[in-house]
């Protein structure tokens, strides 16, 4: 394997073991460094950093503790922008915007990481001006490049601009393994959609126009037949704007290569296997070659969302699946 | 998805030696934490009866807050193995014996805005707000 390439785990891989109570963090920890074998993980703020955005120190030190206990490297900070969080207003200013972003940086430094995945939901003026900051508290955020937004879209663009424009080493990306997804993220239905009040038969009709391939376009207009009670509909419109992540698209190869440059970490996502131990939808082995042929340094991170979607045990899954990085890693 | 309903969610609240009320643990449904302002709404079915929601108080870390109060507390995250309770105040409480609890939570996914498109972002944004609901027996 190339050894400026390493395989990590995103501990939101073991929700399911974590929320049910089968995993405490230190478990998950552990599971992580000696059942699989890996150097380095990501922990999501809001899931397992006690008092999220605002964590105590007391919180924070555990966190550390627990890492620096078991020899796992905490390589990346995963923080999430709630935009939507003011029940008052729909949306937080980018001054708001700005003050959580530095908040999160504050706390990366404190748990002595250097990487911080970030959401889309600030803005490249928002980016522009954490730039300093990130700086300041040695901390490298990147944009998580996550479809629908794919690396080559105009909304990307716009942060490349800021990037190249700026200079600033301390503002990128961290794009998303999904963004070479080649079908529907049909799996993704049931959870999606079956506990939130969504007909059977909706539901059906969905996951026969994702296996089949159907123009999103046409999925869209046809749903209408089914009269969507209201929260039907929210969940259906959640399915496709945050969910479906185009039908029979190509992987934006040229898009991700545009983006190596500024990347500080990689997400290898994964919803379930196919025989080779790939995932079914999304096209890893074309996600790593295009890694491996940029300079880039640092981890795939592999992001199970199985809580979302097949609900299959965790570890043995995710063994499977990095039987299958490693060996794309080592051709 | 996670219950919001475990065992033992369901215990009559005494004032001195008298049965004053009855309160429901309840949890937070979802992988991440989030803040209370995003709880669009709580319903609480004892029975087949649902609870008015004047007479339903919310008891987040030993702070207590009217239904209306949560849309306030974007400050205060509510963590994901931390439960609340639902103190419902009832002169009596629950009689001795099975009782059918039934909770629906709508909250407001506020890092999901929508649409979310290039084509469709705009500035302000409506969010996805999934709906959950969980429904137990208990003997109190």
């Amino acid at each position: 394997m190339q050894d400026r390439i390493k395989l990590g785990l995103s501990l939101y891989s073991l929700t399911n073991e974590y929320y049910h109570g089968q995993l405490s963090i230190e478990d998950c920890i552990k599971t992580v460094k000696y059942e699989l074998g890996l150097e380095g993980a990501e922990i999501l703020g809001a899931q397992m950093l006690r008092g999220y955005p605002w964590p105590s120190d007391a919180a924070i030190d555990n966190i550390r503790n627990l890492f620096d206990k078991h020899g796992l490297e905490l390589y990346c900070y995963a923080a999430q922008s709630d935009c939507g969080k003011r029940a008052d207003r729909l949306d937080l200013s980018d001054r708001e915007l700005l003050d959580y972003a530095i908040q999160d940086c504050v706390v990366a430094n404190k748990l002595g990481t250097h990487v911080i995945r970030q959401q889309m939901n600030i803005t490249p003026e928002v980016f522009e001006q954490l730039a300093p900051y990130a700086e300041y508290y040695d901390v490298k955020v990147g944009i998580e490049v996550h479809p629908p937004l794919m690396p080559s879209g105009k909304e990307i663009g716009r942060f490349i601009d800021v990037i190249e424009r700026t200079g600033s080493k301390y503002i990128g990306f961290v794009p998303d393994s999904a963004i070479f997804s080649e079908a529907q993220q049909s799996l993704q239905l049931g959870g999606t959609l079956s506990n939130r009040s969504v007909r059977q038969e909706v539901q059906d009709f969905l996951a026969e126009a994702a296996a089949q391939g159907r123009s999103f376009d046409i999925v869209k207009k046809e749903i209408e037949k089914f009269d969507l009670q209201k929260q039907e509909a929210a969940a259906v419109q959640g399915y496709f704007d945050f969910f479906s992540f185009g039908i029979n698209q190509k992987p934006d190869i040229d898009g991700l290569r545009r983006i190596m440059p500024y990347t500080f970490d990689v997400h290898g996502k994964l919803n379930a296997l196919n025989e080779e131990f790939d995932d079914v939808v999304i096209n890893n082995r074309a996600f790593i070659e295009v890694i491996k042929q940029s300079d880039y340094k640092g981890y795939i991170m592999i992001e199970y969302d199985g809580h979302q979607g097949n609900n299959e045990p965790a570890v043995p899954l995710i063994k499977k699946h990095l039987e299958f990085c490693r060996k794309v890693l080592n051709e | 998805m996670r219950a919001l309903l475990f065992e033992n969610a369901l215990k009559n609240d005494y004032t001195g030696d008298s049965r004053m009320g009855f309160s429901v643990e309840i949890h937070n449904g979802y992988y991440r934490n989030y803040a209370l302002s995003c709880i669009e709404k709580i319903a609480l079915w004892i029975d087949g009866e649902k609870i008015a929601e004047d007479d339903i108080q919310f008891v987040y870390q030993g702070k207590i807050y009217r239904l209306t109060q949560l849309q306030d507390q974007y400050m205060e995250y509510w963590e994901v193995m931390e439960p609340a309770f639902l103190k419902v105040m009832k002169k009596g409480g629950l009689p001795k014996g099975k009782h059918l609890v039934k909770v629906e939570l709508r909250i407001r996914v506020a890092y999901v805005p929508m649409p979310f498109t290039p084509e469709t972002k705009t500035k302000e944004h409506s969010y996805w707000v999934p709906v959950y609901v969980d429904e137990k027996e208990y003997t109190c």
